[in-house]
């Protein structure tokens, strides 16, 4: 090797050596900012107006998020067309086995910061989240250099088209005294139609056969699992970015409807039917995914016999 | 004489005895051409052309063939030039009376083929950007016929449900002159299965009751704040201003 060329390879070294930590230090930048929206979208108290935009249509939102004594108050009012208010209470995630800011979404989508911006007069960080396959959506997120929390959500497709747009017009973070007198009494909350998680557990276990997803994307983990009051279960999986649900209905006689596969904007939903000891049941999968992959999840899911049932809750969380 | 008329005469009587190669006689009928153009004259003796009847009366000669020659080449370009020239055009003739002699008509024709094909373009690329991927706000349905045996091996292909990819193509004349042009036609389409609204009411009732888990799920293990309440807005209930 001549002396120009070794000058060359040891320059081409440098600055490989040079390079490879910024770009480690900013992927993981990108990626604490995005884990960081999930523990601040539950903590903190805010109060804003939102415009969400799908299928070519824009509705204008004003929301009321208010944590009070370790419960989360929301206020939903419809700014456009017919009023419409909506109303739920949430005590936290504690039928969650699974912390899911804990999963190695790196390893399913590439995290990148794209610029610095503004959104709603608040000084944001514009993330891009790429999936690395093709089972899975990617995401342009704006989240508030100050708080963390995200105040841009754009969900494309593979193919980069825009599916939905969410973004907040307005925010105002923190505890605000004139919001709270918005909530009339916490009778008209909605919260979640669903046993204790103690009863989720005896029902789940005292059942002769359990329900097996056999397959899920890679990186998805079963975070939670409910039983509604009227016998419908209910699963949640996430890969740390986005979730799907599984419903399994109640059992009937005959099939109440052929299989189907609908879509609300980006939400995925793919409809099955399931026999099993002469009765059928609907199983259902749901999630902003494409709908190739919901139907792979929902044909995976099969019922099984006691002795081949998952594990339960607590060894998994072991 | 200088080399190329040397290589010239050489070739004309190669051309003579048949064994003159296609870059000689393309040479030779060069020449003959500029020559024709300088003067036509029944024989110039220096000239090739002269040439070439002299080597063929010798030839003949030999060949005890009869002796009599005439150069009638001059006499078929004059009658060519004095032919009247007819428009094929008829429109163009009128318009020649009324003044527009300058007027290229070819040029024309030309500009409105390429006016056509640009606005076959500019159509198709319309009929291209309308197409809506999420199709519509309401709830869709498609049946799918399910069925277990069919679907374990999971998806062939792996598009996004959204990716309906259409090949529009114009159809066009590969050689000639004539330009053809015409709208475009869907040459490939992937099957997109016939949508239409849910109509039914258990469908419509058991679709709401997914997607209302489905938001408590997400709201519950997602990281997206109010996202997921905002995307399912249409199950809350409608209330008075009051």
């Amino acid at each position: 090797m001549s002396k120009k060329q070794s000058i060359m390879f040891l320059f081409v070294l440098g600055w490989v050596c040079l390079s490879m930590p910024i770009n480690l230090s900013a992927q993981q930048t990108a990626h604490d900012l995005v884990a960081r929206m999930f523990d601040r979208s539950k903590q903190l108290s805010y109060s804003g107006l939102f415009t969400y935009e799908m299928a070519g249509e824009q509705r204008t939102v004003k929301v009321s998020h208010q944590v009070s004594d370790g419960a989360v108050y929301e206020r939903i009012t419809h700014m456009d067309g017919p009023v419409k208010d909506r109303l739920r209470q949430s005590v936290g995630n504690h039928c969650n086995f699974r912390d899911a800011s804990s999963l190695q979404a790196q390893d399913y989508y590439r995290f990148d910061i794209l610029d610095e911006s503004r959104v709603a007069g608040r000084e944001v960080h514009r993330v891009r989240v790429s999936p690395k396959d093709s089972l899975r959506y990617g995401y342009l997120y704006a989240i508030d250099q100050q708080t963390g929390l995200m105040l841009q959500s754009m969900l494309v497709n593979q193919s980069g088209q825009p599916l939905e747009n969410f973004k907040y017009m307005d925010i105002s973070i923190g505890p605000v005294a004139d919001d709270l007198s918005l909530i009339a009494s916490p009778a008209e909350f909605e919260t979640p139609t669903s046993s204790d998680c103690a009863s989720d557990l005896q029902a789940l276990g005292s059942r002769s056969f359990e329900w097996s997803v056999g397959w899920v994307p890679p990186g998805f983990v079963q975070v939670s699992r409910r039983v509604t009051e009227d016998g419908r279960k209910s699963m949640a999986y996430t890969d740390g970015i986005a979730v799907f649900s599984v419903l399994i209905d109640v059992p009937s006689a005959s099939p109440v409807h052929p299989g189907l596969s609908a879509r609300l904007g980006p939400t995925q939903m793919v409809v099955i039917n399931r026999e099993h000891d002469d009765s059928h049941y609907r199983v259902a999968v749901s999630g902003q995914m494409p709908q190739a992959t919901a139907s792979r999840i929902a044909l995976s899911i099969k019922p099984v016999v006691a002795n081949q049932r998952e594990p339960d809750m607590e060894s998994l969380n072991q | 004489m200088s080399g190329t008329k040397k290589r010239l005469t050489e070739s004309v009587s190669a051309l003579v005895d048949g064994e003159a190669s296609d870059l000689e006689l393309h040479r030779i009928l060069k020449d003959v051409d500029a020559e024709q153009h300088r003067e036509c004259t029944s024989l110039n003796d220096h000239g090739n052309r002269g040439k070439w009847s002299r080597y063929n009366l010798i030839s003949n000669s030999i060949a005890e063939a009869p002796m009599r020659f005439a150069d009638i080449s001059c006499a078929v370009s004059k009658a060519i030039d004095a032919e009247e020239t007819y428009s094929s055009s008829r429109t163009g003739t009128v318009l020649s009376s009324f003044g527009f002699n300058s007027f290229d008509f070819s040029a024309f024709g030309r500009f409105t083929i390429a006016a056509s094909v640009a606005m076959v373009a500019i159509l198709g690329v319309q009929q291209l950007s309308t197409v809506d991927p999420v199709h519509s706000k309401s709830l869709q349905v498609v049946e799918m016929g399910i069925e277990a045996g069919e679907q374990t091996r999971g998806p062939a292909i792996q598009f996004p449900a959204d990716f309906q990819p259409m090949v529009q193509a114009r159809t066009v004349n590969a050689g000639g002159k004539i330009k053809t042009s015409q709208r475009p036609v869907t040459l490939v389409k992937i099957a997109n299965p016939e949508r239409e609204l849910v109509r039914d009411q258990k469908v419509r009732a058991f679709l709401s009751e997914i997607l209302e888990i489905h938001s408590f799920n997400e709201s519950d293990n997602g990281i997206q704040g109010m996202l997921p309440l905002a995307r399912h807005l249409e199950t809350g209930e409608e209330t008075d201003t009051e």
